[in-house]
């Protein structure tokens, strides 16, 4: 009996040990997830004048990407929302602890995939999302709920593996 | 020529022990009262970056640990107890944050795993000595025995 309890240590710890491979320790739980997007009010990125409230962000299925000029994952993924944007998906920019004179800019020489882009200098809206780098790629359901989050850049992969399913699911 | 180089070492080795402590997070905090400057300390010590893995946010120059630091100082000037602060960061971080979690379902094993696995060693450490007590009383058993067999045999040889 007792000449078992090595073996039978070894294979629980080799249980317990298993769950945690291939799990990556740098992405965190979406604590937002099933909750709306938080109260914000704040301006538009190119129209200084026009409020933006989580009123603007009802009505449709999109992707709230959380970018900024300082961020060099959000310069690679970039081409890559231009070209979603141009297969007519909805994205809507959080312009993360910026200046609104560089963003500008950036979009212009680089293109703009963004509906529209809250402009948000000291990331009051990203501390209450829980975003902790850019960028960030939130999908929004039509009531404004966070539905997913991926960190990181959106590439092919993050798209067609995680994104795209559930965007098409939710957009029904 | 030998006196300026102990000199340069003595003087090296002078700046090393007498040099102040450095501290990651520079920015500096006022407080109105002595208790909400205690939480702050201790509240930046129980909460974790959430994007350096294992750093506490008063221990880590991560933009975002910066925000939290700033964040705490607000929601204490608004008088929050360190409490609702906890709960105000796992609200928008997740656990993750906090390196004291909360009691629950999933956490159960954080808290009492190690408890059960003392309660599993010491059964172990328990029926082990008792064995070798069983043991050595057998081995005391077989001695009598062998005395008795070894008289028997003298009894026979006479």
């Amino acid at each position: 009996m007792y000449k078992w309890i090595p073996l039978i240590i070894a294979v629980g710890l080799a249980l317990v040990l298993y769950t945690a491979i291939g799990k990556d320790p740098t992405k965190l739980e979406t604590a937002r997830l099933n909750d709306p997007v938080p109260d914000f009010q704040l301006n538009e990125l190119k129209n200084e004048t026009r409020i933006l409230t989580q009123e603007d962000l009802k009505g449709q299925v999109f992707l709230l990407n959380v970018w900024a000029t300082w961020c060099p994952s959000c310069r690679a993924e970039h081409g890559y929302l231009v070209d979603l944007a141009k297969k007519g998906i909805p994205i809507i920019g959080l312009n993360y602890k910026d200046e609104r004179k560089a963003a500008m800019a950036w979009l212009d020489s680089l293109g703009d995939p963004y509906s529209f882009n809250i402009y948000d200098p000291q990331g009051k809206l990203g501390f209450d999302l829980g975003v902790y780098g850019a960028p960030e790629t939130y999908l929004i359901d039509k009531k404004g709920f966070v539905r997913y989050r991926h960190v990181g850049v959106v590439d092919d992969r993050a798209w067609q593996q995680s994104l795209e399913p559930l965007f098409t699911k939710l957009a029904k | 020529m030998k006196n300026v180089l102990m000199f340069k070492i003595c003087a090296l080795l002078l700046t090393l022990i007498i040099h102040p402590p450095v501290f990651a997070s520079i920015d500096v905090y006022e407080f109105d009262s002595e208790q909400k400057r205690q939480d702050f300390v201790s509240l930046t010590k129980e909460l974790r970056c959430p994007k350096c893995q294992n750093q506490d946010i008063a221990d880590s120059n991560a933009p975002i640990a910066a925000d939290m630091r700033k964040e705490v100082h607000r929601l204490l000037g608004e008088g929050k107890d360190k409490e609702s602060i906890v709960d105000y960061m796992i609200e928008r971080f997740g656990e993750f944050v906090t390196y004291k979690p909360k009691k629950s379902s999933e956490t159960y094993v954080l808290w009492y795993g190690p408890w059960v696995l003392i309660l599993i060693g010491i059964l172990i450490i328990y029926s082990l000595i008792k064995m070798n007590k069983k043991n050595k009383v057998e081995q005391t058993v077989s001695s009598e025995q062998l005395n008795q067999l070894l008289n028997k045999y003298d009894d026979e040889k006479k």
